[in-house]
């Protein structure tokens, strides 16, 4: 049985800086053995998952860091693949980051029951290059978020994750207007010393969940619109990526593209020069390097199955194409084909691991 | 760069009438891996194959396209041959021209020869990438499953248990014997089955090395040639098989008599508790659930009262068996249209319009007039009767477009029984052709009409109505143009055979096909005629095509021939094209895992990485396409490969 | 000089004369037969078809079909036991679950999935080998050169 459990946000403390001191005491107390949390670096430009083992090391770190440069479950994956540690390590993660890692847990990446999950509720994140622009303009990010919802991430803002779907102990803000955090976990230990949850504050945040639903939804049904109107037929994908440089960032930061080596990078996709010539002759000319399309589509192939839609991949391209906007759209309508919707749950099974004999007949 | 030689083949002009073989020659030898290409008129042949030969030794080939026919043909010939001059088997593929350009293509010859060339070029990209392979040895069971015990099955049981292989002779009904065991006597020797089929029963009843799974049904085939896994269902009998000894009191006391016998084809009735006839091998008793009073009410149970050796317990003893077995043979044999076809002709609506195999109950000694010919109505000797031929067969419009093949032979045996048991009585035969292609099939004939006076009449009816006590036969006669009514005391029917029912359902589960009428395929009509494409499974008599007990009894001893000569060594010699993983790409995620029907590939607990199994391997390569990070591959058919030969289709050929 | 310029079909335009290049992936022990069957029987059905003989349909990467499409093919054809069927007891229904996405994706981005046809041809069914490549055939025909290729 879950407990609801209550941190107050004293005077003087964010819900960060409240939500840090149960952490750090349960890092103090041993219920914890190491804490996997977002860490301030470069003075707070951006923020990091790091690995803590010593309390005294938790001073810059922020449960509920305004941005994410890496999705976690790429380190929790790194943390735990081969063989997962001994003890208890805590991991603080935003509900797609937890989503990534239950995708990432069926293709045996990541050992879930192995760490304790810390789910975060989390209102958006600013891209890692915005945030560091306005930390540099002296500006607070969270401030200029308050004032300005559009500088999060459109991946935030059409977020399929507002309720945390999976935790070992949630720290909730939704709903709190900053005066507390809800802490609820089935592991006393976890608990220890928390007061419990007055009345109101559960339905309180359950209702905040459910406007910024409704909120996301509504951006979601926006974005889909444009890419109906834009991102369509051979000319609306090739105009859509038409400033890509084949660097690959996007998979790269993907947490669900887990392969060693990319495919699409391995030598399979070289053509012999003689072949290349052919294909230009062919056509006339030859977009070089000549993958591109091949790439972008051949990626979505293998992966938009288990696509949590966490957007890294637009926010680690260089040339700035909306990758995850594409991948979004798409996702959307092949996992439903398999009834399935990936970082939903454990327990689904993976799209191509299973087949029924009665299903998607061909036209 | 590779050194590859491509051989076109004529076909004599299978290939040359409709594709530019020497434009083929010309333009593959542009491709720069192809060191030699020549065309030649049979390459198949014996000349040709030592041309290769020639070929491969003199210009040191490292890689042979042959173009010719379907690989189902002569891919073996060729990479034996190459074998044979110390080229590797695998280094030799074949680009089907034949089947898949020239034949379909005849009327454009210019863009056949333009397809063949992509062919030939795309398998140039192939082969160039292929790898040296080894053949892989696994060990065999020494054990055939031979499905059916019909003549066919009974033949090939022994056949095999003679030459030491173990049998398990799986037969659905309670009693080996199969058709053959309902006729009367058989063309063209007028032999009985009880004279000759008996005693074959007896001895496969009694044979150490088989074993009779009579009342059984295949649950489920699993495992591979040499090793196959079967679940046989022995259905629930009722009875303890130990203890009963086929004494036949239980049918006398059985107040359930009204059952069409399924021996009898419905020309007699049998009880809930029976054994389909005396002869019956195994012969023991079954209950027939559907029809007992004790299933379900548990009424009854008389006859387990009266069961002089304690045998009925009225108990589901269904049970399933699981076999070892290296090779199936599959001797399903065929039946007849059902009745409820052929109302035009009467057949269901007038009792005394009866199908061939009924009537052969009513000529036969062992039937339920003991074979007096006694219409099924009132039991009187009819005097006259009609056969009727091609009922249902060479009638693509209605039924069934082949000939039964059968029915001219039997319906000419049935006529002259039929004198033989009245001999003041008339026969009439209305035919369509006369076909009577066998040893002695043709003087049989000829005996029928000018010594017993068989009036064969040749043309089709129109209709068969009762009037008067009398059946009404209209019909043509073709060769005069007359028209023709003849009014007679019985019908009897030719209908078209079919195959066995539940065929399809069992070949499904051995994974081999059937065709568009649900014969069993074979894989090569002419040239593999016992083989289905699935290694080591064989197919013996009806099940494949209506035959006659002569063809029936070679082909089932050409089954056992083959499953004998497959399982006499201890070890098989497996293709070894399988999957193999890049252990240094491998990131462990198991999708291979998930896909392999066989257990063949799995993640290796402690190194995280797929490994793959040899010896259970099929070679589908599902978890090559199933990988994401190209770690999995299927041997010879790389990833790189297909994609070369994409490129040769989309893009052309490479010119020099 | 490359085999496409001398067929013309290099840039081929829409039209009468534009003759598609279409991709087949067939499985070994089903529609490669029904290949054959339509052969031996001398069923006669359009060239367009560069067949490639795979020994399950499972074994179809969906890269073989986006590569085919991209590098000029103008449609892809992927031919299969019917279900229940399949020579590796299962092939055929994971394929059909693999290649449905690749359906799935060229429909959300519409780009034309009509060019990517999955059928299950029995080895029995040489009639029906030679119906689908003839239909296929004109389908693409009448849709003309894939824009996909200019990708």
């Amino acid at each position: 049985m879950a407990t609801e459990r209550i941190i107050k946000v004293g005077r003087g403390e964010t819900p960060s800086t409240a939500a840090l001191a149960h952490l750090k005491q349960l890092l103090t107390s041993g219920h914890l053995d190491g804490l996997m949390i977002p860490m301030a670096m470069g003075g707070g430009r951006t923020f990091m998952h790091v690995l803590v083992t010593d309390p005294d090391a938790l001073a810059d770190a922020d449960p509920f860091a305004p941005v994410m440069p890496v999705n976690g479950a790429t380190s929790v994956s790194r943390l735990t693949k081969l063989e997962a540690p001994s003890g208890r390590i805590g991991v603080v993660l935003r509900p797609c980051e937890i989503a990534a890692a239950i995708e990432l847990h069926k293709l045996l990446q990541v050992r879930l029951g192995d760490v304790v999950v810390i789910g975060v509720d989390c209102p958006g994140t600013i891209s890692v290059k915005d945030h560091i622009d306005l930390v540099d303009a002296g500006k607070d990010p969270l401030s200029a978020v308050a004032e300005e919802p559009g500088l999060l991430r459109e991946a935030c803002m059409t977020c399929d994750w507002t309720r945390v779907q999976y935790h070992d102990m949630l720290l909730g803000t939704f709903g709190s207007d900053g005066k507390h955090v809800i802490v609820v976990s089935e592991d006393e230990t976890l608990l220890g010393g928390l007061d419990k949850a007055p009345k109101g504050a559960l339905e309180a945040r359950e209702s905040t969940i459910e406007k910024i639903e409704d909120i996301r939804e509504k951006t979601t049904e926006a974005v889909e619109k444009e890419v109906d109107e834009h991102l369509q037929g051979p000319e609306g994908v090739a105009k859509h990526w038409e400033t890509c440089i084949v660097c690959h960032n996007c998979m790269e930061q993907c947490p669900v593209c887990y392969c060693n080596e990319c495919f699409f990078e391995s030598q399979t996709f070289r053509y012999e020069g003689d072949k290349m010539m052919l294909w230009a002759r062919n056509r006339g000319s030859l977009d070089m390097p000549t993958d591109k399309a091949m790439f972008h589509l051949g990626r979505m192939a293998h992966m938009v199955a288990t696509c949590i839609g966490c957007g890294m991949c637009t926010q680690a391209c260089p040339v700035g194409i909306n990758v995850g906007r594409a991948f979004k759209y798409v996702a959307s309508r092949v996992q439903p084909v398999y009834d399935y919707k990936a970082g939903r749950s454990v327990d689904d099974p993976l799209p191509q691991a299973t087949y029924l004999e009665d299903e998607l007949e061909p036209r | 760069m590779a050194r590859i030689g491509v051989f076109v083949c004529h076909c004599g002009l299978n290939i040359a009438a409709t594709v530019d073989v020497a434009k083929v020659v010309d333009r593959v030898s542009q491709h720069p891996d192809v060191v030699h290409a020549e065309d030649y008129i049979f390459m198949c042949s014996d000349p040709g194959q030592l041309l290769v030969q020639g070929r491969i030794q003199e210009l040191g080939l490292d890689g042979l396209v042959m173009a010719n026919c379907s690989p189902t043909l002569h891919e073996q010939t060729f990479r034996n041959a190459a074998a044979l001059v110390g080229l590797n088997p695998y280094l030799v593929e074949i680009a089907n021209i034949r089947e898949a350009v020239s034949w379909p293509h005849m009327k454009e010859p210019e863009r056949a020869t333009e397809k063949a060339i992509e062919i030939i070029l795309a398998t140039v990209e192939k082969v160039r990438q292929n790898t040296e392979l080894h053949t892989i040895k696994v060990p065999v069971t020494h054990s055939v499953m031979i499905i059916g015990g019909g003549v066919a099955g009974i033949q090939a049981a022994l056949d095999c248990a003679d030459a030491g292989l173990e049998v398990h002779l799986v037969e659905r009904t309670s009693s080996i014997g199969g058709m053959m065991a309902s006729l009367s006597e058989t063309f063209p020797t007028l032999d009985c089955p009880q004279c000759i089929l008996t005693p074959k029963m007896t001895q496969a009843g009694k044979h150490p090395n088989i074993r009779i799974h009579a009342y059984s049904e295949i649950e489920e085939v699993s495992g591979f040639v040499g090793n196959f896994q079967a679940k046989v269902r022995h259905k629930a009998t009722y009875i303890d098989w130990s203890k009963c000894t086929g004494c036949g009191e239980c049918m006398t006391v059985c107040p359930t008599k009204k059952i069409p016998s399924e021996y009898n084809h419905g020309m007699a009735k049998r009880t809930a508790v029976y054994i389909p006839f005396p002869q019956a091998v195994p012969n023991r008793a079954v209950i027939d659930d559907k029809n007992c009073l004790w299933h379900p009410k548990g009424k009854c149970g008389i006859c387990a009262k009266k069961c002089p050796a304690e045998a009925i317990h009225y108990e589901d003893n269904t049970e399933i068996e699981e076999l070892e077995i290296g090779a199936i043979i599959v001797a399903t044999g065929m039946e007849v249209l059902p009745v409820e076809h052929f109302g035009e002709y009467g057949l269901g609506k007038i009792p005394d319009v009866v199908t061939g195999i009924q009537f052969e109950r009513l000529l036969a000694p062992s039937g339920p007039t003991a074979g007096k010919v006694l219409r099924p109505s009132d039991g009187a000797e009819p005097k006259e009767i009609a056969f009727l031929q091609c009922i249902g067969s060479r009638d693509p419009a209605n039924y069934k477009p082949y000939c039964s093949k059968v029915c001219c032979m039997y319906t000419g045996k049935q006529a002259m029984l039929y004198k033989h048991a009245v001999h003041d009585g008339q026969a009439f035969v209305f035919y369509i052709d006369i076909r009577s292609d066998g040893k002695g099939y043709e003087e049989f004939i000829q005996r029928a009409m000018e010594e017993e006076k068989v009036l064969y009449i040749r043309g089709k009816v129109s209709k068969v109505f009762e009037d008067e006590g009398k059946i009404v036969v209209w019909g043509t006669d073709t060769l005069t143009g007359k028209w023709i009514e003849l009014r007679v005391d019985m019908v009897v029917l030719a209908t078209a055979a079919v195959a066995s029912s539940g065929v399809t359902e069992l070949a499904s589960k051995l994974r081999i096909t059937t065709d568009e009428h649900g014969w069993l395929k074979e894989a090569h009509l002419k040239l593999k005629p016992v083989e289905t494409l699935t290694a080591g499974i064989y197919l013996a008599g009806a099940a494949q095509f209506v035959k006659d007990i002569t063809d029936t009894v070679a082909q089932a001893s050409g089954a056992a021939a083959k499953a004998i000569a497959l399982l006499s060594k201890d070890h098989l010699e497996r293709v070894p094209i399988i999957a193999c993983v890049d252990q240094d790409l491998c990131v462990g995620c198991g999708y291979c895992e998930t896909f392999c029907a066989y257990g063949a590939i799995a993640v290796d607990p402690v190194t995280g990485k797929a490994e793959v199994n040899e010896g259970l391997c099929e070679g589908c390569g599902g978890c090559a396409a199933h990988c994401p990070s190209g770690a999995a591959t299927l041997t010879n058919y790389g990833k790189k490969q297909v994609f070369d030969m994409i490129t040769t289709f989309t893009n052309g050929q490479v010119v020099q | 000089m490359t085999d496409k310029d001398r067929k013309g079909e290099g840039k081929a335009a829409a039209g009468d004369d534009f003759e598609p290049v279409i991709v087949g992936f067939f499985c070994n022990w089903c529609t490669a037969s029904a290949a054959d069957l339509a052969g031996t029987s001398r069923m006669q059905y359009p060239p367009n078809v560069r067949p490639i003989r795979v020994m399950c349909t499972g074994s179809v990467d969906t890269s073989f079909v986006l590569r085919a499409l991209l590098e000029g093919a103008d449609g892809v054809l992927v031919g299969g036991c019917h279900p229940g069927d399949c020579h590796y007891v299962t092939g055929n229904y994971r394929a059909r679950r693999r290649l449905t996405g690749v359906i799935k994706i060229l429909e959300a981005l519409a780009l034309d999935p009509e060019r990517f046809r999955f059928e299950w041809i029995s080895a029995s069914e040489g009639a029906k080998f030679a119906k689908v490549v003839t239909d296929f055939t004109e389908d693409i025909k009448r849709m003309g050169p894939s824009p996909l290729k200019e990708l």
